[in-house]
């Protein structure tokens, strides 16, 4: 693919306000996890520099806030995302039920053309905390993702740095596979025909 | 051909002109009016001067006697190329241009030594009555060229003297009236030059041999950080310090030269360029700047503005050049505006918005106007007291409170008492008794509120209304403010915490004052039971707690603003999205072409200012610099919905940035949310007072042209004046000093929270 532009790979961040979206983002993108972040108002991102496969890329994460009432600003950014990453809180078993209202109002706002083939990966997290806190086990959580059409999922803790780089890394490679695929679909009427030979194996989505 | 005249004596009192140039000018205001025409001249004071010694002067028109017209009008005319038309045919095979700035030797046709021998009286190096003044080249420290680039501006020059503290006046080349100029340009045209510098694209203009001029009298090394500065005479230190060479010298003709100059541009075109067609620099370029900043190659003025906080984090991630660039171009307008408002004063906000806003005649603020919009000092707790009498009733009008706090502020001390009054806890024509017997019922109805929930334990048990927002308002107030001394530990998660392993128990909250801010948003779920507990109200309530230190003032003060508040956060936001078309509607209004830029990047519904307007600034302002501005706003002192005109404020002193650098969504709402932390509050509150003035005024004009009257006083045709020109409901809604209250419809039992 030709290098005309450095690719910039747009991905967002929903769940119900607390399960952890921000010290997620800030764990994955600083390495650090505190107290002191404030509850999200509106939307921010933050850019992170990856290479996958040799490819460098910019991930442009979104943190959103959890509140339901401030979702319908979604529709200002959510469009030209490549991936978006469905986070709850295994402690808290409505943030789990609530996963798929995300997931579809996402679809709605971001007027995504195929959904069926748009790449979501979830994110069970806190599970630093002890067992008896835990709400949602890892086989429901599974069992759910997939039900919504084999989504990856992954059990994290932004606390403690378990499994966020592992998971941010799936997020980075579907992302890149949805832009890619965007890109040559968009370059439809090009005369050369390049054939995605995509190597699905790097990514379950 | 050369004739560098150089007589043993000057005539008595006089010094040897080397160079001149007609009808410069001094611009004092922005009125053409004012400028004041003069002579910008190199001079050899005595016959022994040294180069050093040499005077650079300006002198005005004005303060010339005829004998020195004379001289200084021949040698503008014939001082350097002599008094053949055909001179550059004669030249003696010279090839260099007529402006060769590159020309150091000084050889062949093209000296720039004069050709005729003319004094003039020595001029003066300062001046009480005239803007005269002179420059010893040894007190140069630099010379800042500005070229004519369009036919449209003149070109300029201003040299900056070695003495920090001493400024002079930009000078201003007007071409198209110097007699001098004009013959250059005609000699020029006569002889086309395929090498000569300004075929390159230049405008010839006046300035242009100040420099090769001077270049015969001292070394003028430019800097490679900033184009058209020149250092003269520069010392190592300053070689360092502005002509770095970023670049290695053994690595030239490597591969990674290439990012290395793309780097060495974009260090030096930052300033003021149009950059649209630098997107983003490359992973490489950004290690590479990285490098340069922490390897001490680049030179102490960057570097220091490199490591300003907020740059700083963008360096790191370096996502987008044109978010880092628009902030460097931010600190470089500060910086200059900084100077700029030392030097010109009072006038400065006028300037400025005559030169953002137009200047039509008919809609510009008065004198009296402007100097009305200014920042006093904070109202102290003595100054505070001395408004009420014995009896602890305000002696002044409520209007001149008002006033007073709105151009000041007020200092901590004077807080806690002063916001109740603001808040309106209690009202202003209480006496200290009345406020007592106040005092007592509000301490008694707070608690019957706060027991309301705190006894309910059945419906804490079953009612799951209650219990997500026991969980929500649990969540956000350990995510309130905790950098705040009170606000600071007692975390569970600091704490190792023992047997309290119930979630839904007091979850381990040790902070005292986290756990007041908890029951106050507690019982006000109870107290506005309709809207409840809102995401965003935490961060309202804790300032008014860190001043009033009071539980149940704090829970009244709190419910008084969120009087005012209730429409930022109802349920189907309808509140904020008013509020953001009434700024987008504002902004059309008075910045058309911000918002045409704006509306081309996809930002025209301004998103960014969401979470601004949401909790006031909160976010992005300091703690302190938030309880000032939310006290100027509770005055409701022009308009309720002042804080409009603060964010008009922002976008109108960020807009050239943002017209010149920023071209995406992305880019722009980056450079928004990335303004926390940097915003100038007393800057702003004076632009923001203005814009609304100004917008007023406007508003005035318009409705009395509508009115049909005054039609005279219109300038412009007649027709367009003869359509009516509408104001929204919105925007006339601006001008009223009435809070816009919006109150959150009855909630559903069963309703989800959300
Ligand atoms: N034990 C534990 N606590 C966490 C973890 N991640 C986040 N938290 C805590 O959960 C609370 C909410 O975290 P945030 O990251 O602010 O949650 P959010 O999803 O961004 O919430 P909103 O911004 O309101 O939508 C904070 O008090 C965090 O300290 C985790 O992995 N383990
Ligand atoms: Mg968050």
């Amino acid at each position: 693919m030709s290098n005309r532009r450095k690719t910039i790979l747009k991905v967002i961040i929903l769940g119900d306000s607390g399960v952890g979206k921000t010290s997620l983002m800030q764990q994955f993108i600083n390495g650090k996890f505190s107290q002191q972040y404030k509850a999200t108002i509106g939307a921010d991102f933050l850019p992170k520099d990856m290479t996958i496969d040799d490819k460098q890329v910019t991930m442009q994460i979104w943190d959103t806030a959890g509140q339901e009432r401030f979702q319908s600003l979604g529709v200002a950014f959510y469009r030209g995302s490549d991936c978006c990453v469905l986070v709850f809180d295994v402690t808290n078993t409505k943030s789990f039920e609530n996963l798929q209202s995300w997931r579809d109002e996402f679809l709605i706002q971001a007027n995504i053309k195929d959904p069926d083939n748009f790449p979501f990966v979830v994110i069970g997290n806190k599970i630093d905390v002890e067992e008896n806190k835990r709400m949602v086990s890892a086989k429901k959580a599974q069992a759910l993702c997939a039900s919504l059409g084999n989504l990856p999922y992954f059990e994290t803790s932004a606390k403690e740095a378990v499994n966020v780089e592992q998971a941010f890394d799936v997020v980075a490679r579907c992302a890149l596979q949805q832009e890619e695929s965007l890109e040559y679909s968009d370059d439809y009427t090009d005369a050369v025909n390049i054939h995605v030979d995509g190597d699905n194996s790097t990514c379950g989505c | 051909m050369v004739h560098i005249v150089s007589p043993r004596s000057f005539p008595p009192g006089k010094g040897q002109l080397l160079y001149v140039k007609s009808k410069v000018y001094v611009h004092v205001t922005s009125s053409k009016k004012d400028n004041v025409p003069g002579y910008l001249v190199i001079v050899k004071p005595f016959p022994d001067s040294p180069k050093t010694d040499l005077v650079v002067a300006f002198i005005p028109e004005s303060d010339v006697s005829q004998d020195d017209v004379n001289a200084l009008d021949y040698f503008d005319l014939y001082g350097l190329d002599g008094e053949e038309n055909n001179f550059y045919g004669n030249s003696n095979g010279s090839t260099s241009s007529a402006t060769d700035r590159g020309n150091h030797n000084g050889g062949g046709g093209r000296s720039n030594y004069p050709k005729v021998a003319r004094f003039i009286e020595r001029p003066r190096m300062s001046s009480m009555s005239s803007f005269a003044f002179g420059l010893a080249i040894s007190n140069i420290f630099s010379i800042q060229v500005r070229p004519k680039t369009t036919t449209l501006w003149e070109g300029s020059v201003v040299l900056h003297p070695k003495d920090v503290l001493e400024k002079v006046p930009a000078l201003f080349f007007h071409d198209d009236e110097s007699a001098g100029t004009k013959r250059e340009q005609k000699l020029k045209s006569q002889r086309f030059d395929p090498f000569a510098e300004n075929s390159k694209g230049g405008l010839y203009w006046g300035g242009d041999r100040f420099v090769s001029c001077m270049r015969n009298y001292c070394v003028l090394e430019e800097s490679t950080l900033e184009k058209g500065m020149y250092l003269v005479n520069p010392s190592k230190d300053d070689t360092i310090n502005f002509i770095p060479n970023v670049l290695d010298e053994s690595e030239v003709g490597n591969g990674p030269e290439s990012v290395g100059n793309a780097v060495n541009e974009f260090l030096n075109g930052a300033k003021w360029r149009v950059l649209t067609g630098l997107a983003s620099v490359t992973s490489f370029a950004k290690k590479q700047l990285n490098g340069m900043t922490q390897n001490g190659s680049i030179p102490a003025p960057i570097r220091n503005l490199l490591n300003q906080p907020q740059v700083r984090v963008v360096g790191d991630d370096f996502d987008s050049a044109n978010v880092y660039l628009a902030k460097w171009a931010l600190a470089v307008q500060e910086e200059a505006e900084k100077s700029r408002k030392q030097i010109v004063g009072n006038d400065y906000y006028r300037e400025l918005m005559e030169s953002e806003l137009g200047n039509e005649t008919t809609v510009a603020l008065t004198p009296q106007e402007v100097s009305r919009a200014r920042r006093l000092k904070p109202v102290s707790k003595v100054e505070w007291e001395s408004q009420f009498d014995s009896s602890g009733r305000l002696q002044i009008t409520m209007r001149e409170v008002l006033d007073r706090v709105f151009h000041g502020g007020l200092e901590p001390e004077a807080r806690r008492e002063a916001w109740l009054f603001l808040l309106k806890v209690y009202p202003f024509d209480t006496s200290s008794e009345e406020r007592q017997q106040l005092l007592a019922s509000l301490y008694e109805s707070y608690v019957e509120y706060k027991n309301s929930w705190k006894g309910d334990l059945e419906r804490q048990d079953k009612d799951a209304y209650w219990k997500d927002q026991k969980v929500r308002i649990d969540k956000d107030v350990r995510r309130t403010d905790r950098e705040i001394d009170i606000y600071k530990g007692g975390d569970p998660m600091d704490v190792e915490t023992t047997g309290n392993e119930d979630p839904d128990d007091d979850a381990g909250l040790k902070n005292p004052h986290l756990m007041v801010l908890r029951d106050i948003l507690f019982s006000y779920n109870e107290l506005n039971h309709n809207l409840g507990y809102v995401q965003g109200m935490s961060d309202l309530v804790s300032p008014l707690y860190y001043v009033l230190r009071d539980e149940p003032l704090t829970f009244w003060a709190f419910a008084r603003f969120m009087e005012v508040m209730e429409r930022n956060f109802v349920r189907d936001l309808s509140g904020m999205k008013e509020q953001m078309l009434t700024l987008t509607e504002l902004v059309q209004f008075m910045m058309p072409s911000l918002y045409q830029h704006l509306e081309q990047c996809d930002s025209g519904n301004l998103f960014f200012f969401f979470r601004m307007l949401l909790v006031w600034f909160k976010r992005e302002l300091s703690f302190e610099d938030t309880l000032k501005l939310w006290e100027i706003l509770w005055t409701n002192y022009y308009s309720s919905q002042f804080v409009l005109f603060f964010s008009l404020a922002i976008l109108e002193k960020h807009s050239k940035i943002i017209m010149n650098t920023l071209n995406r969504f992305d880019d722009i709402l980056k450079y928004m949310n990335d303004l926390s932390g940097t915003l100038e509050i007393d800057d702003l509150l004076v632009r923001a007072e203005l814009l609304f003035m100004k917008f007023k005024q406007v508003v005035e004009m318009i409705d009395r042209r509508n009115a049909g009257i005054g039609f005279s006083a219109v300038q412009g045709d007649v027709d367009s004046s003869l359509q009516r020109i509408p104001i929204s409901k919105q925007l006339r809604l601006l001008l009223s000093t009435e809070p816009v209250i919006q109150r959150e419809n009855p909630r559903e039992v069963g309703d989800p929270i959300g």
